[in-house]
């Protein structure tokens, strides 16, 4: 409803003069006949219509009086509600009289959406964008969004300049508005509802250019447009829906545009175009990975971006979870990002000032799930030097607190090893299974083994974390030795003497009693547990499938009251495989033993060689 | 020989009003303003208001000359019947 109405006088003449002849013909109708009686009633009453009513009322707009409320009026180009009227007024010569009649409303007609185009595009709306004129144009984009043709007929109209201007213009009062929420903590009413209207505003345009398939696509996209503001093309991707790679190209140029500075957003409180970017990415499948793996060459585009360091964690974590992304692609985005957290450790103030990351527990979220891949026996995997991977790991883990936040994260980082040992289970013998497996947990805890050594855990609760991490390892570890994934500790006989002991010692369920080790005999413990853990799976494995006689003694088991635990395990080992008769079963087993003890010693003589 | 009137004459003449009726209705014009009101000739809250009434008016009148014309078949079957009637009675030489 516009409150103006708008008439081309020839044609509004032509319409008058039939209303006026149609009222006299009907006017010479009669019929008597009773059964004519309801049509003459509606004939009289549509005569009364034309004759009484529309007749007298256009014939008074012609005559411009002022009594009968409908004034003549000079609408201006810029007022988008008038936007219709305003330019077939100025382009085809209407007339436009001021119009009394309120309550009704009209639905939104193909030149409407023309014109509303071409308002947009030709007038300068900077200071016309009123709470009305807001609440309207949501109506009307609303309503245009809905319709193919209206949404062509608008599109038809609308130029980069009309985007660029209304997407900015919008944009930085989105921004102004969230800035007064975050010093106020809230909106009134009024701004409450712009700020509402001006999402669902961007929600229609956003909706608009995706279903546009006009000519529009085949030059660079309105959103990239350097006119616009990264905040407003931020919010128009929201609702385009765009694919992956478009997407992530698209965020890479906008954010490296907002990073130039001079935007409104920039130090502003509330989400910025970072902030949208990443969350839009999140919420697409594959694009946080994909963007990290833009962002490891200049990880500034991730680090120093948003405003939000929780989004940014949280981005960061999505896009280098290890079921987001395979190895080779995590080596080209995990190390990257830990140099530039590590390096910036020193230099707290991000690029705009805005809070930093918190380096002690994130960049420990981001290692661990690939604490595999740190290790010496796997440095091929990221393309490192035997050891380089444990150097950079212990640049991060400085102190007993990151140490702790590193440790508290075994199920991560068993999840992690799992994830690699699953992967790598395929076309491959039982045996080998076992002995990558036990490899791969040899390795980390050679790894864990060295860090620990250098922090000199002493304390009960650094020795819990530490106990609790290596059987969380041994677990997942165990879980895809021979027997499949229903084998883990203490299932089996075997096992359940494992399992028995490691009671006995406190560690499970743990007591203070378990760590009145110290850490050097802890992680000589750990390795002759992780050996043994390995050692009784596969021995009750082969019993149950007949490989080994029901009945033959099962394999010794580490104790933890003797002063070299792993040393006594081995003695005690070897006596035992002299003793059994299992055939070629004692080669697998002694294998087995000899993977896990020798890695773990090499992952640490590595480590410990690489660190000089 | 003299011309005499049938019996279903008088409901024919009534068929024939109602016909006309609708006949004139047709010719009135009102059927086609709609068209002369649309938005190449004016808009705003008047014109749309103006437009929907000319609409219903169309649709009305339609409707009402519908009526008629149905109204005037069902009066010549009425006739036919009355005339049929009689020339059965006559033949018989029943009073009619």
């Amino acid at each position: 409803m516009t409150g103006y109405l708008g008439f081309d006088p020839q044609q509004l003449l032509m319409l008058r003069d039939a209303m006026q002849r149609s009222a006299l013909h009907l006017g010479t109708i009669s019929c008597n006949d009773i059964e004519a009686t309801a049509a003459v009633g509606t004939i009289r009453r549509v005569q009364q219509q034309l004759a009484e009513r529309w007749v007298p009322l256009i014939s008074s707009m012609m005559e411009c009086r002022a009594m009968t409320g409908y004034v003549p009026v000079q609408l201006g180009l810029g007022d988008l509600v008038t936007s219709r009227l305003g330019v077939i007024q100025s382009l085809y010569g209407w007339t436009v009289v001021t119009d009394p009649i309120a309550g009704v409303t009209t639905a939104v007609t193909t030149d409407q959406a023309q014109a509303l185009g071409w308002v947009l595009s030709h007038r300068d709306i900077a200071d016309l964008v009123s709470d009305v004129e807001l609440a309207w144009l949501d109506r009307t984009m609303s309503a245009i969004e809905a319709s193919p043709a209206l949404s062509a007929a608008f599109m038809a109209n609308m130029t980069r300049v009309g985007w660029s201007r209304l997407c900015t213009r919008l944009g930085d009062d989105r921004i102004a508005l969230l800035a007064d929420q975050a010093i106020t903590g809230r909106l009134n009413d009024a701004n409450h509802d712009r700020l509402a209207d001006i999402d669902a505003v961007f929600r229609s345009l956003g909706a608009i250019l995706a279903g546009d398939h006009g000519p529009h696509h085949s030059a660079e996209p309105v959103w990239l447009d350097e006119s616009m503001s990264p905040y407003a093309s931020a919010l128009l991707i929201q609702s385009l829906r765009l694919e992956r790679d478009d997407l992530v190209a698209t965020a890479t140029t906008l954010i490296q545009r907002y990073r130039r500075g001079g935007w409104a957003d920039v130090q502003r409180s509330g989400p910025g175009t970072a902030d949208l970017l990443m969350q839009t990415m999140l919420d697409t499948p594959g694009a946080a990975a994909a963007f990290l793996r833009r962002a490891a060459q200049d990880p500034a585009l991730v680090f120093d971006a948003a405003h939000s360091a929780v989004l940014t964690e949280r981005f960061v974590l999505a896009g280098t979870n290890p079921a987001a992304i395979s190895i080779v692609e995590a080596g080209a985005i995990v190390p990257a990002l830990v140099l530039y957290l590590r390096d910036r450790y020193n230099n707290q103030a991000g690029f705009y000032g805005q809070h930093d990351v918190n380096t002690s527990t994130f960049t420990i979220d981001l290692i661990a799930p690939w604490l595999l891949q740190f290790t010496a026996a796997h440095s091929s995997d990221w393309a490192l030097q035997p050891g380089e991977g444990a150097t950079l790991l212990g640049s991060v883990i400085i102190d007993n607190a990151a140490f702790t936040e590193l440790m508290a994260r075994r199920e991560l980082i068993a999840t992690g090893l799992a994830t690699a040992i699953a992967g790598r289970t395929s076309d491959v013998s039982l045996a080998e299974q076992s002995r990558h497996a036990g490899q791969d947990l040899a390795a980390v805890l050679g790894l864990i083994d060295t860090l620990a050594r250098r922090q000199a855990i002493t304390n009960t609760v650094g020795s819990n974390e530490l106990w609790d991490t290596g059987f969380s390892l041994i677990s997942a570890a165990a879980s895809f030795i021979p027997g499949g994934l229903t084998t883990t500790v203490g299932s089996g006989v075997a096992l359940n003497g494992l399992r028995a002991v490691l009671t006995a010692q406190g560690i499970a369920p743990k007591s203070s009693g378990a760590v009145t080790h110290d850490t050097l005999f802890a992680l000589d413990w750990m390795t002759a547990v992780a050996a043994a853990t390995v050692v009784c799976a596969v021995f009750d494995q082969m019993v149950a499938d007949g490989r080994v006689a029901a009945g033959t003694p099962t394999p010794p088991l580490p104790d933890p009251t003797t002063p070299a635990p792993g040393a006594a395990y081995s003695a005690a080992f070897g006596a035992w495989l002299d003793h059994v008769s299992i055939g070629e079963q004692a080669l697998v087993l002694d294998g087995l033993k000899q993977t896990i003890m020798s890695t773990h010693e090499a992952e640490r003589n590595a480590v410990e060689l690489t660190a000089g | 020989m003299p011309i005499t009137s049938r019996p279903g004459d008088d409901l024919r003449g009534r068929a024939h009003q109602l016909r006309r009726t609708a006949g004139a209705i047709d010719d009135s014009g009102a059927d086609g303003l709609y068209r002369r009101a649309g938005v190449d000739t004016w808009m705003g809250p008047t014109a749309a208001r103006c437009l929907d009434e000319l609409t219903t008016a169309r649709r009305q009148l339609h409707e009402a000359a519908e009526a008629l014309r149905r109204t005037a078949r069902q009066l010549d079957q009425r006739a036919d019947q009355a005339d049929a009637l009689t020339r059965l009675t006559t033949a018989r030489g029943l009073p009619t």
